[in-house]
């Protein structure tokens, strides 16, 4: 398997300040190296820090100190609209409540990434069924969030972080919400999507879900152990 | 297009929440129905009465003692049928069509047949005054130059007066006695203006000449000249030549006013058209002001709108949303409620316009009321209501587009 670093963070560090002089470091100089095909469970207890440094890898946010470098290239403009811009571009997001737009159709849930990097709305389109259909649900495409299971509402979710050709994927508690069966099914799809060579970086807390991903790091007070 | 994906979102929210939705437009539906209202309204009564006016004549000139000086009341000034004369023949006034002397003359008359007194006020002209005042005689006809230099005593009657005086009677040719002088009905004049004043007085026209000689002891004074000049551009130079002829046969000394004034219908027209116009902005102002209150509700609900969807906004965030499609999303949003309030509020405000010219032509069927949309109004309302979504949706979309995506992911 082909072992490019795809991530790399070095002494990254985000720290929230309470008043001019306290700070919070939720995330303490945290190094840490990840492989494009790798699956990477993050765990640890609430408050440890695991959200913050996915927030950080996925440019949701933007860190105090460190250095990050993304496909080789050393991220140093933290300005919203670039973010924006990687987010939409490089990586997909699964969430633990499936963050749908409620009385939408699947298929239209689907193309909403595209619908901001301004595609034409016929390959958006055919790229939603694309996807949906990797996922199975092609006979679910018209269906609103309201019409599907919970396992269902979270394979859209899968299929529009997927609609992007995202190198990463990033997924947030996936099975929080889904009974043992559905949780089963949705950590089989992302472990072929990792078979095809998909990275995808997950927070749980689960050790039953973190045993699907084939590299575990724990993180506890802001540190990686 | 974004743009269409935004506008779907916008109409798919109205939707969603259509009690909400209306009662948020309420205040936008209200004011430009309003202004709708005032315009249409303003604009319909511009229109008739400005062709009420021009049923009285266009392109005419009213020459008058100057009464706005206290030199004219000095010397006593009247105009009189010398005047007329002389402004006739001129080499100057070519361009007029018409020109003749007036005087308004209340009296009575008597209906021989019948032995009815009438009031009356004699309208006073040469056989000029027809083509200047706009007479058309329906029955019989106007009189001639020979019978006004004949001091013929001939009157004409308007349309609306016959029933009142002869009943069913054929007026034509009829007698009645002004003062004890008899004088022959020979024409039925149009009706001209469904505003001219009556007071309840039985209109008449005679010859000035025969006025003149039989109730004004042959005084040639007059009250005012009128004149009609063929084509709208000849009126200032008409009015300079007439000028200039009456100026110096009533030479004034170097610091004294001018005897003689003239204006003409058109500058009247034009005066009367502002002051219209004047009244109808103010109006419409006035209504305009409910667009504010309008646009503060919008705000109100964009920001609870903004709220509600807090989570809706952090994803679109997170899945690469930049500010301003956000910005944009919700200020489409805004502008498709007040666009939409606009649009029922025109539909409404024409509505109430075409309802009440219908009353009036209902209650008032000789007027010719007629309906004549502002499509001005229309189109500033338009633009109005996309304005006010705009501009009190700008708070509210400001507000969203700068939500942090992680704070709004996480809201409850």
């Amino acid at each position: 398997m082909n072992k490019k670093s795809l991530i790399k963070i070095e002494n990254l560090g985000k720290c929230f300040w309470l008043s001019e002089t306290n700070c919070l470091h939720a995330l303490k100089s945290a190094n840490l190296e990840i492989n494009t095909g790798d699956f990477l469970a993050i765990m640890g207890p609430s408050g440890s820090g695991k959200s913050t440094l996915m927030n950080l890898l996925a440019f949701l946010d933007f860190p105090t100190s460190g250095k990050y470098f993304f496909d080789g290239k050393n991220i140093t403009s933290f300005e919203d609209d670039y973010l924006a811009l990687l987010r939409n571009t490089v990586i997909g997001f699964v969430f633990q409540q499936y963050n749908l737009l409620p009385r939408t159709s699947a298929l239209d849930n689907v193309r909403l990434p595209l619908v901001y990097s301004g595609l034409a709305k016929k390959i958006q389109i055919a790229k939603a069924k694309k996807v949906l259909k990797k996922v199975g649900l092609e006979n679910r495409m018209d269906h609103t969030p309201a019409e599907l299971s919970g396992g269902q509402q979270q394979r859209v979710s899968i299929a529009r972080a997927l609609i992007n050709n995202p190198k990463i994927i990033f997924a947030d508690e996936p099975t929080g919400n889904l009974d043992s069966k559905s949780g089963q099914e949705i950590m089989q799809l992302f472990k072929e999507l990792n078979k095809e060579g998909r990275t995808i970086i997950m927070v749980t807390h689960s050790e039953e879900v973190a045993k699907f991903a084939n590299r575990v790091i724990r993180i506890k007070d802001g540190k990686i152990l | 297009m974004i743009l269409i994906e935004n506008i779907k979102t916008g109409w798919h929210q109205l939707l969603l929440n259509k009690g909400k939705s209306l009662l948020t437009m309420l205040g936008i539906i209200v004011g430009i129905a309003s202004v709708i209202y005032m315009m249409t309204i303003g604009q319909t009564v511009k229109n008739f009465l400005i062709s009420q006016i021009e049923s009285m004549g266009t392109n005419t000139l009213m020459i008058m003692p100057n009464y706005s000086s206290s030199d004219t009341y000095k010397s006593n000034f009247n105009l009189s049928t010398d005047d007329v004369e002389a402004i006739r023949s001129s080499q100057l006034t070519k361009s007029l069509s018409g020109v003749s002397g007036v005087i308004n003359y209340p009296t009575k008359f008597l209906y021989e047949a019948t032995k009815k007194t009438f009031d009356t006020t004699l309208t006073a002209i040469n056989s000029d005054g027809q083509i200047i005042a706009n007479y058309e005689a329906i029955q019989g006809r106007f009189f001639s130059n020979e019978e006004y230099l004949k001091n013929a005593r001939v009157a004409l009657i308007f349309e609306n007066d016959v029933d009142t005086v002869f009943g069913n009677k054929n007026p034509i040719g009829e007698i009645i006695s002004i003062e004890n002088k008899k004088f022959t009905i020979i024409g039925v004049l149009k009706k001209q203006s469904s505003l001219q004043p009556t007071m309840g007085q039985v209109q008449l026209v005679a010859p000035l000449s025969t006025v003149q000689f039989l109730f004004e002891d042959g005084s040639k004074d007059i009250f005012y000249i009128f004149a009609k000049v063929d084509k709208k551009e000849n009126i200032l130079a008409m009015q300079a030549a007439i000028s200039n002829i009456l100026n110096n046969r009533h030479p004034v000394g170097k610091d004294e006013d001018k005897l003689v004034s003239i204006e003409s219908m058109d500058s009247y027209l034009a005066i009367f058209n502002n002051v219209l116009l004047g009244i109808q902005l103010f109006l419409s102002l006035i209504a305009a002001i409910s667009l504010i209150v309008g646009g503060i509700g919008i705000m109100n609900i964009m920001l609870m709108t903004v709220k509600e969807r807090t989570k809706e906004i952090g994803l679109r965030k997170a899945i690469g949303a930049k500010k301003q499609h956000i910005l944009m999303q919700f200020l489409v949003e805004a502008s498709v409620l007040t666009i939409i309030g606009g649009i029922i509020g025109i539909i409404i405000g024409i509505s109430f316009s075409a309802l009440t010219v219908f009353i009036v032509a209902l209650v008032k069927p000789d007027w010719n009321f007629t309906l004549s949309i502002s499509w001005l109004g229309v189109i500033l309302s338009c633009a109005v209501s996309l304005l006010t979504g705009i501009i009190f949706g700008l708070y509210p979309a400001m507000k969203a587009s700068r939500l942090s995506p992680i704070e709004a992911l996480r809201y409850e």
